[in-house]
């Protein structure tokens, strides 16, 4: 018999990444929260549903990715949007390089005004 | 931001020498090396945009990486606000803060609380130290300097010449600071005196570690006090019931504007302090929060007593903060229940609900003051206000109760009431309507189908008066009137 708490993992993992499907299309979200993001072994799934919302998001003005570890530079390393005011990466994993290619991105953010 | 090497940082050292509009830069809790905290130094130290810089708990720079970035940081003119709390500091970091600030008038908020202090020679540890905050209060309290924010908890080395400066200096607004074993009562008089002159500027101070007598000289010195909004002395552990008598027996006759009173965490206010604490908050219309937190030497005698402050029609008190304390019974649940009928400012009563031995006794007379449902006039005549109370009280979630009071409009929140709590939805008091003048109903169904929520009332209503719809008997009506 199935473990009942492992199909409420499930059905949680598929909502999730349902509505993460549903806000990768979206292109007018301004306050955009993602910290404490739960990855687990799911990391990679969720970073390739999201990326098209940072590469496409123009009207992104404030990103929470606070804990967001190893998924903070991908995210950062695909927005294409410069009008972002408010940014939240504490505590986002990636090995130095990656960070410091990363946090290169955020000298062509002219409208920076808040970084965390 | 969080890695131990210094690439990233070098990349954000660029990044903060092109930027135009970034004013905030938070490194709080970041493993930054020594080396990592020079290059930032540097860096900071050639930017103009950056106000507000705050490098909170950062325990991987050593006092001598602090001192390097402060030295390389004493170019900046621009910041602000500077947040060094809990970091490793010892007096040659103090020292350059000094040197490093000296002459910046721009600097208007420093927080240096919670240090993790080091000394430079064991043996002179005390007397280093003082020297070194002797030296940065020196500097930043200068009579030019312009400080308005000054966090210095956790400096154990405030003496009577550094109570002194904090006194006399005429542009701090907000000051945090504990009381410490080199300060006499010389110093505490100044420092009272200062606060009591009717220029004072400061409005917001947080002190601990008082005792009976310094207690009762800041006392004192706010019965002429016209500019404090916010005081908090919370941790006084040493203070006796009687000096708090004293102390709000003056608040009851000063003029003194609190907004905010914080006395968590204060053994000596026991049950024979609260009438005098009832009567003097009670009758400050400007007092908005009070807290009590962990005050465990109150009884529910102190409790019940306590409870009459909200009573006052001069209460202004919004946020009643009792965390931590009794185990809620229902006399204590039924005692604050009884004070908030009528009381249309309180909105957060924080209660202790852990561990809760109420019964629906208490519980029921809570949810009767929010939503008497008896009738159409005694929901509109409960509590509308009340919309926190910290959680459940044991099994019983009154939270349909105090969301309702969260909507914006009080119409709203009695409109919502009626209908789900004496119409039931439409389930009950149906008859409510059959004796209404004819031309009073089409107001009434207005304000049934005002919105969604009233949709099952309108539904069940127009069931139960079939007449009022019938357009048979209507058009039978009309007829008969044309004859």
């Amino acid at each position: 018999m199935a473990n009942p708490e492992d199909d409420d993992t499930e059905k949680c993992i598929s909502n999730m990444k349902a509505f993460y499907r549903g806000l990768a299309g979206n292109r007018s979200v301004k306050i955009l929260t993602l910290a404490n993001l739960y990855i687990d072994k799911y990391g990679e799934d969720i970073s390739a549903i999201l990326l098209p919302f940072f590469e496409h998001n123009n009207n992104l003005r404030s990103l929470d990715l606070a804990d967001a570890h190893e998924l903070s530079p991908k995210f950062l390393l695909s927005i294409n949007n410069k009008y972002i005011r408010y940014l939240d990466i504490y505590c986002c994993g990636g090995d130095d390089e990656l960070m410091a290619k990363s946090i290169s991105t955020l000298e062509t953010y002219q409208s920076l005004r808040k970084l965390s | 931001m969080n890695n131990k090497t210094t690439n990233w940082i070098v990349e954000l050292g660029n990044m903060l020498q092109t930027t135009t509009k970034l004013r905030e830069l938070i490194l709080s809790g970041n493993d930054i090396t020594d080396e990592g905290a020079a290059i930032l130094g540097a860096t900071l130290g050639r930017n103009s945009t950056v106000k507000k810089l705050s490098m909170q708990q950062i325990g991987s720079i050593t006092t001598i990486g602090m001192q390097s970035f402060l030295q390389k940081f004493s170019n900046n003119s621009t910041l602000e606000e500077l947040n060094i709390s809990d970091n490793h500091l010892d007096d040659r970091v103090l020292a350059e803060l000094a040197r490093s600030f000296g002459a910046s008038t721009n600097l208007k908020s420093l927080i240096i609380s919670s240090v993790k202090e080091e000394s430079s020679l064991n043996s002179l540890n005390h007397a280093l130290n003082q020297y070194g905050w002797r030296t940065l209060l020196n500097s930043v309290l200068r009579p030019d300097s312009g400080i308005e924010k000054l966090d210095i908890f956790g400096c154990d080395y405030i003496n009577d010449d550094g109570l002194r400066l904090l006194g006399n200096n005429s542009t701090l607004k907000t000051l945090t600071f504990a009381n410490s074993r080199y300060s006499t009562f010389d110093g505490w008089d100044a420092f009272c005196q200062c606060l009591s002159n009717p220029g004072a500027m400061l409005e917001e101070l947080t002190v601990q570690c008082l005792g009976n007598t310094t207690l009762g000289m800041l006392t004192n010195s706010l019965g002429n006090n016209i500019k404090l909004r916010k005081l908090n002395l919370e941790c006084n552990r040493n203070i006796s019931p009687e000096v708090w008598q004293i102390f709000f027996n003056t608040l009851r006759t000063s003029y003194v504007p609190l907004d905010e009173l914080y006395l968590s965490e204060n053994r000596g206010i026991n049950d024979s302090v609260i009438p005098s604490m009832a009567n003097a908050l009670g009758g400050i219309s400007s007092l908005s929060i009070l807290n009590l937190s962990y005050c465990t030497s109150i009884t529910t005698v102190g409790w019940m007593a306590l409870s009459t402050i909200l009573h006052r029609p001069t209460s202004g008190i919004t946020q009643l903060i009792l965390q931590g304390n009794v185990t809620m019974e229902d006399n204590i649940l039924i005692g604050f229940a009884n004070a908030i009928v009528g009381n249309s400012r309180l909105e957060t009563l924080y209660l202790e609900n852990y561990q809760s031995r109420a019964t629906y006794i208490g519980v029921n007379v809570l949810i009767q003051v929010l939503c008497n449902a008896s009738s159409i006039e005694s929901i509109y005549t409960s509590n509308h206000t009340l919309k926190n109370i910290g959680g459940r009280i044991g099994d019983f979630d009154l939270s349909p109760y105090l969301d309702l009071n969260k909507l914006e409009s009080k119409a709203a929140v009695v409109r919502q009431k009626i209908i789900q709590y004496y119409f039931m939805n439409g389930d009950k008091n149906k008859e409510e309507f059959l004796d209404m003048e004819l031309n009073m109903i089409p107001h009434v169904i207005a304000w049934m189908g005002m919105d969604d929520s009233g949709l099952s009332l309108l539904y069940n209503f127009t069931h139960s008066m079939p007449s009022l719809f019938d357009s048979e008997s209507m058009k039978v009506e009309v007829r008969k009137r044309k004859r």
